[in-house]
Formats: C-alpha cells, structure tokens, sequence
C-alpha cells in the first residue's frame, strides 16, 4: 500500500517556499529541510507493558544559507511569521559568523551550484501501521513472550519490541523541490535467562521497508532466541588470541561498517582525519572482498530517496575485489574536495548538522557454501550477534564487541559457547585475510550509527557469511 | 499558551484518569572547527511538549492502569484526536497500577545560565594553547539552555533550568611520518576558562605519547589500572546493580544488604550515592521527569546495598521508597595514592576506543588507544590490543585517593584491577 504524504509539510510548504526565496536574494543560496517523521514504539515484557513515540520522531526545519565564506544553520520547530526568522537569520547567525571571522579563520566552501529537479517519492509496504490497531500489536507480541515462556523455564524476563516509523521529508532550494514519504520498522527479541550463578541475554532483530507484516516474522525468531540464551548460561570466556573466524552477516556488517564504512567518509577526508585518503585506488582488502554502501544499494532502515541536503540516493562502490575506489559523501565535503556528492549527507534530526553518514553497508556475496567454510577451519569460532563496534579513521582500529562464539573443531561445530567477544586489530589486517565468502546476503538495521559518542542515525549493514582470521579477546 | 491548551483538552476527555507534561525549550548554538577554522556556525530554538496520557481499567475482576506516551509540536491543531488516540492505544496496557507525583514544593534554580552568546569565547580559549607536532585536528562545541517544566494532573507544576556546554574534540600528534589522533568529549553546566585550557593541553600530551606508542605485547596476569573515563563506566555496574527498575525486571538481584563484592577476593569499600546537585554536572536538577523532588541518597556503602533507587512507578513495584531518577553518581575515593597503584608490573589504560561495561553481566572492556605498559623496571607507551574480564572474576580491586569530575560524575581518578585479560596487538597501529 502507498504511504501517504505529511499533511503538516504538504501545510508548511508555501511558508518554507517564501522563506527560501527571502533568503536566497539575501545570501545567494538558501534551502530548507523539513521534517515530520512519526512512529510508535510498543514494548511487552513479563511485568509491563510500554506504548510511546518512536525515538526516530522529530518534526521541524533547518534552513542553511551561504554566509560567503560557507554556510550557517538555524534549526527550528515553530514558523510564525517568515520575517521573524529572516530576522533571526542576520540578528544572530550572521552576528556569530561575523565575529568569529574578524577574530580568525574561516574555512572556505564554494556556493552551491544546483540542477534544477523537482519530484515526489512515496514508498510502499504490505500493512500500513494506521490500518491496525494497538490492541493487535500488543496482543501479537504478547504471545511471542507467553511462546518464550513455554519453550524454557529458565527465561526470567522476554521483550517482545516492536516499531513503526513513518518518515516525511521536504527539500526546498531555489532550484530544488523535492519530497519523499516512505516507512521503515523494526523488531527486537530479547530473552534473558537465569541459574543460580549467571544472569545472561540474547536478542533477535528484524528490520526493513516494512509495515505491521513485521510483527509475523518476528514470531519466527522466538525459539532462536530463547535457545540462545540459555545456552549462554554455560558459556565460557575464551583465551586472548587470533583465531580464524567464520563471522554472520551481522558480523560481517559490523566490520564492513566500522572497518571502511567510517573510514570513507568524506568530512573526515576534509578533517584529514582518514587515513583511507592514502589509500584511494590501492589494496587494502583481499580479492575476494567487494563492498558497498547507499541508500539506493538496498531496500533496508537507511533507503530513501533524497538525503538531508537534497541529494538524490547512489549505490558507491567502496572496494572493488580488494581495491579502495572511492569514499561516501556528504554535499558541503564534495564541494570542498571537488568530488561529486553521494547522497550520503545524513542529520540526526533537523536540530543536527549534516555530516558524510553511511546508509545500507555492506560487503557483497561470493561463491563458497557455509558448510564449507565451517568444514575448512581446525580449530575457531562461528560468531553471531554484534553488541557494538567503535571506528577509528585515522589509525584503522577497530573494536567490535560480539555477544557470543561457537567454537569450531576439526570442521565441526561443537557444543563450547565463548561469551562476550571483542574482536579488535588492524583494519587492512582483517580485511586481507578474508579467505572464504558465502553466497549469502542478509542485511539488518536493527541499530543505529553514531559519529563518535553522537549523531545518532538508522543505518543497516550485512553481507554473507566470511572467513577471516581476527584477534579475539 | 499552548500548554494550557493541552491541558483544557487533557481535562474534558472523561477518559483521562491522569496526566502528565513536559514542556521542553531549547535555545542552542553551535560552532564546528577543522583544526582552527570555522567550518559552520549553527543556532537551534525548538519547544516540545511530551505529554502522557493515563487511563485506569478493570479486567476479569484485575484493575490496571494504562498509559501512552506522545508528543505535541508547536501549531498542532489536532490535539484532541492525538489526545484521543493515546487514550484508545492506553487501553491496551496492562500495567500494574501505580500512583503520579502529586503536588511538589517549588524551588529555585539552582544552576546559573550560561549566555548562549557566549560560544565564541569557548573556542577561542580552546584555541589558545599549543604543543609541538600536536594539534587540535577539529572541534564541535555546543551551548544550550533548556527550560523545562512539569505538569501533572495531581497539581504538580515545577520547573528545571539547566545550562550545558557539550565539547568534542580530536587531537592529532606527529612523529616521523606517521600521525595518531586521540577522540575527547566532555559536557558542563558552567564555562570555566582554565578547565577548558587545561583539558585541552592534557588531551594534547597523551595524543604525543600514542605518536610514541609501540604494540601491547601479550601479557599475562598483570594488574591493569583504569583511568578517567573508564573508571565512569567500570561503576555503572554498580549504579545499575542497584536501580529499582532492573530489580523488577529480573536483570539485577541486589537485595538491601548485600555484599556487592563478596566473590572478589580483595576490594576496597565502594561507597557510592547518587546526587542531584552535583556542581558543575549539566545534568544536575531538582526534579526528575515526574516531577519528583531529588535529594542526594547514599545507595551503596562500603560495597554493601543500602538502598535501592528508583522513580515511582518502579519504586511502588518494588514497596519501597522512591528517590526519583537520577544520571549524577558520586564514588567515594579510596585511601591508595595513584603512585602506590602503579608499583611493579602493569598496565595503566588512558583511552579506549570505547571502553564499555554490560551492567546486567558485569562484563566489561575494550580496545586500548593509548595506554603505559611498566615490566617493574620502566614504562613504555602501548596501543592496540584489548583489556577485557568481568567483575566476577577479579581477585582484586583498589580505588585510587586522587579524584575526578567526568560530567555527571565524581569518583576515583583511577582504579586498579587484578583477574582482567589482556589480549596483545600483532601489528602497530
């Protein structure tokens, strides 16, 4: 079913188009985002129950201006009167940006120079979430923890989360007019389990361009997830060392996105804080390794159509067989680096700045078959479920923490859980020792993606199954 | 004002039993630099109201009480169909009942605003201090005034006034060819000239000595020494441990009483309290988000449950007293200087990429960026590699005399563990 265009922008649209053109005779160049993204949240646990906004919901605007050196921001969430921002804009912005360039630097970027476009996108899914009601929901995840329960007596605690988000947006510049409403949701499992000595958890996710149809596939994941977790109750700590490694494809997009997914982003190009800039049109992985990211390289959390600075979705080919080719890209970092935007110029919300965000990472499918992959290692670990991973752009770390490892011996999967895992080394290092790659492809957005300890946006990332060689600890 | 709106339209729906709102004002700047450069300058003022709404039903002879929670956007002109909606979603919920806050005596703001306007100052003093080969790579800055206030159905009407100065920074040192950077953060509700100097040239050294860092080598058994932020996170496990909300939930079994260490062979006391008035922290307040009067609460002492903390829905749960919701937490110091902690063999961790502690398991860990490795006859600077343990398994633990304020935190400076695994780095980063 077609999802239906905010009726709160399709109101504000004459306000934003007089602004811009206000401002766009004042600076040379203005534009406007608007955001009306709206969601709910449901939560079903043993011992309460939670209906609330999504944390994705925000409604608002940011405009940007050219102050001839580069460009100042004012977010707001309330248009009275046109004038009074126009004034705020000069009274305030400009008074800052002033101030600071009479005292010292500024770094230049040049004026945005547009093709004109206009469209309206709208995006489709199985099951609107209007056309079901709370109670529904509520009810379905409620047998998804009451399914919990009877498949364990050791489950203290199941939540059954579901979310649905339905997201608006409108760019307006000069040149510009453009507008996209599409939904996304999601779906979390987590069991937690209990003996007399440990307390441990394990989750399930599912994500994608989808309604309420969601809430039926989660049912699916309950028994994995209870099992899990109660494995992880004998599970053991595994002994520092590098060991070869089958990883998951939530695994392997962990590593996709922290390993070269922050390490091309374009700002960080302009900050000199990539060390990926070296690198461009050079080895840095093995052959078998090709990876991409765009918001139009797959239907996941992070597809759209547009980005927050009114850039239409590519897929980038970040490393061809191995090859570094090119790094994901925000407008002001390509007007700077003289490089051509990807439409991967990403705000938090309208109250945020735009920076080079990755939308759908991922590395792309190969040819081996897992049961071989699993059959070619002596002696490693499975690795399933990532808790959180850290980037660091310039000295190529990287840190993953991974919820469990099921370890491998002579070919086989054995009974021996390690939990937690962190998986840390050299990025160049890790990625060159990808032996195998599956036919698989799975993608999940279940998280979100911040830009050091902030900057929080829905991004997925996946791949197939990988064989690696990676220090764990 | 459109908070009366809400509240007219909140009181002649019947089936509203209760209801709460936060209205939130924010009036913000922003400057963002690369190296000393402006690269933008922004400015936010956004106002919200989140609004719950309560409704009390009775099922197969169970009386619950329902909720749902949502948010009003200045100029919204549906407000009674959202009202509506929520309330028909509230139907729904099952909760257990609880009661609201009712009528709260005000008080005055305690913290002091700082003028937004005052934004370029930060980054000049920010910019004031140099160091050879090293360099302050790029910076954000964020000022914000927030003015809240809390209104609820039971005559609650109290206000929050806080002033925050957010700053994330990175600095880059060269050595030969090579450069290493080091990431930074800290948040206040005050602006300090010389704390920002000093936290700068601190930042500026300890990226130098990673420029001089060589690979963690594999080490076994050794005492690992935490440091600044590290020691933050290490004690969530204890904040966590004892919150009403993961008591209910079954994710923590602390009990008033319990001895929190009582398998770690040898631990220095924890003392710790939660305090609503912490001076300098953005996030002290008089009243959490119910509307709840806050007071400072000592909730373990000499590592032993004295009380269990909680707002009060999840304190009516649990039949116990609640102290509102607090983010500030003190840890008492200990009595060892940091000089004693670092004898013999060890390794001291000065930053992570992301240090992190699970406080349901009590695992913990993470990636050194920059940290000292000493063999008991010299110290060397080391990078790469992975501290990681939990708190189960550690024979020792010793809080060191000296102290620190990290935001919404005061605590030790540095806390030595023994039982932690150190994984080494194969290849220098």
């Amino acid at each position: 079913m077609k999802v239906k265009f905010s009726d709160f922008l399709n109101d504000s649209t004459k306000a934003i188009e007089e602004i811009v053109t206000a401002l766009s005779k004042i600076y040379g160049y203005a534009s406007i985002l608007g955001s009306d993204t709206r969601g709910k949240r449901y939560l079903v646990t043993d011992l309460d129950v939670n209906i609330g906004d999504s944390g994705w919901n925000e409604r608002g605007f940011v405009l940007r201006v050219f102050n001839g050196l580069n460009y100042s921001e004012f977010s707001f969430n309330k248009i009275d009167k046109p004038s009074h921002l126009i004034d705020f804009v000069s009274e305030h912005l400009m008074k800052s940006f002033e101030e600071i360039k009479n005292h010292g630097e500024v770094l230049k970027c040049p004026r945005v120079i547009e093709e004109p476009i206009t469209g309206t996108f709208e995006g489709e899914v199985e099951i609107l979430p209007e056309n079901v009601d709370p109670g529904t929901k509520i009810e379905k995840l409620s047998k998804m923890r009451d399914h919990a329960h009877d498949l364990s007596k050791q489950i203290v605690n199941f939540w059954s989360t579901y979310e649905e988000v339905h997201v608006n947006k409108i760019f307006i510049s000069s040149r510009k007019s453009l507008r996209q409403s599409y939904i996304w949701s999601q779906g979390y499992l987590q069991a937690i389990a209990q003996n007399k000595e440990k307390t441990r958890y394990s989750y399930e996710g599912f994500s994608g361009l989808k309604g309420v149809e969601i809430l039926d596939e989660m049912s699916s994941g309950v028994d994995k997830v209870v099992k899990a977790s109660e494995a992880l109750l004998d599970s053991e700590k595994i002994e520092p060392g590098e060991y070869d490694v089958i990883c998951s494809p939530d695994v392997a997009g962990v590593i996709a996105h922290e390993a070269f997914g922050h390490g091309v982003e374009m700002d960080m190009f302009v900050k000199g804080r990539a060390k990926a800039i070296e690198y461009l049109g050079k080895k840095v992985a093995s052959d078998l390794v090709t990876m991409h990211d765009g918001a139009a390289a797959a239907k996941e959390v992070s597809s759209y159509f547009f980005d927050d600075e009114g850039t239409l979705a590519t897929d980038t080919i970040v490393i061809d067989h191995g090859t570094l080719k090119t790094g994901i890209s925000d407008l002001l970092s390509a007007l700077r680096l003289g490089t051509k935007p990807t439409g991967n110029g990403k705000r938090e919300s309208f109250e945020r700045k735009a920076y080079s965000r990755m939308t759908n990472t991922f590395f792309a499918r190969g040819t081996d078959r897992l049961e071989d992959m699993i059959l070619s290692v002596k002696h490693g670990y499975f690795l399933e479920k990532v808790s959180s991973g850290m980037e660091d752009p310039k000295n190529w770390g990287i840190q993953c923490w991974i919820l469990y490892g099921r370890e491998i011996k002579n070919g086989k999967i054995t009974n021996r859980i390690v939990s937690p895992i962190l998986m840390t080394g050299y990025v160049p290092e890790l990625l060159s020792s990808i032996s195998m790659v599956s036919n698989d492809l799975e993608l999940s957005g279940i998280g979100s993606c911040g830009k050091g300890h902030k900057e929080f946006v829905k991004v997925s990332s996946g791949g197939p199954y990988m064989k690696a060689r990676a220090r764990l600890g | 004002m459109m908070i009366d709106r809400i509240i007219d339209a909140l009181r002649s729906q019947r089936e509203v039993d209760d209801w709460k709102i936060i209205e939130r004002r924010v009036d913000g700047r922003e400057l963002f630099f690369v190296k000393d450069a402006l690269d933008m300058n922004r400015a936010k003022q956004t106002q919200k109201f989140f609004v719950t709404v309560y409704h009390d039903f009775e099922e197969n002879g169970k009386f619950y009480r329902g909720s749902s929670e949502f948010t009003i956007h200045p100029g919204e002109i549906k407000i009674e169909s959202l009202i509506k909606e929520n309330v028909f979603s509230s139907k729904f919920v099952k909760n257990i009942p609880y009661p609201l806050v009712t009528s709260s005596e005000k008080r005055i703001a305690f913290t002091k605003a700082i003028p937004i306007d005052s934004i370029n100052e930060v980054a000049y003093d920010m910019y004031s201090e140099k160091l050879e080969n090293t360099w302050i790579n790029s910076s954000e800055i964020f000022m914000d005034h927030v003015e809240e206030r809390i209104v609820n159905s039971k005559g609650v009407d109290v206000s929050n006034d806080v002033s925050s100065l957010y700053v994330e920074f990175v600095t880059t040192s060269r050595f030969e060819k090579t450069e290493v950077e080091l990431y930074w953060n800290f948040k206040f509700s005050k602006f300090e000239d010389k704390v920002i100097r000093d936290k700068v040239v601190n930042a500026m050294k300890l990226t130098k000595d990673r420029a001089h860092a060589v690979s963690t080598p594999n080490l076994k058994d050794i005492p690992v020494i935490l440091v600044g932020e590290s020691v933050k996170e290490f004690f969530k496990y204890h904040l966590y441990k004892v919150s009403a909300r993961y008591i209910y939930q079954h994710l923590s079994n602390a009990k008033i009483g319990m001895d929190l260490h009582e398998n770690n062979q040898k631990c220095d006391g924890i003392t710790m309290w939660i305090d609503p008035f912490l001076e300098g922290s953005a996030y002290s307040v008089g009243y959490d988000e119910d509307g709840f009067p806050l007071i400072k609460i000592k909730i373990i002492d000499n590592s032993s449950v004295k009380n269990i903390w909680g707002d009060i829905r999840y304190a009516h749960y649990l039949g116990i007293e609640p102290t509102g919701h607090m983010t500030n937490f003190t840890v008492e110091p200990g009595k060892t200087s940091e000089d004693d902690l670092e004898t013999g063999k060890y390794v001291k961790v000065l930053s992570f990429s992301d240090f992190g502690m699970d406080p349901i398991t009590g695992d913990f860990g993470g990636e050194i960026r920059l940290g000292w490795y000493s063999d008991g006859k010299k110290t060397i600077p080391i990078t790469g590699g992975s501290i990681s343990g939990s708190i189960s398994d550690l024979f020792e633990i010793v809080l060191s005399k000296e102290t620190q304020q990290i935001d919404n935190f005061t605590g030790p400076n540095s806390l030595k563990i023994i039982g932690a695994k150190i994984s080494g780095s194969k290849t220098s980063t």
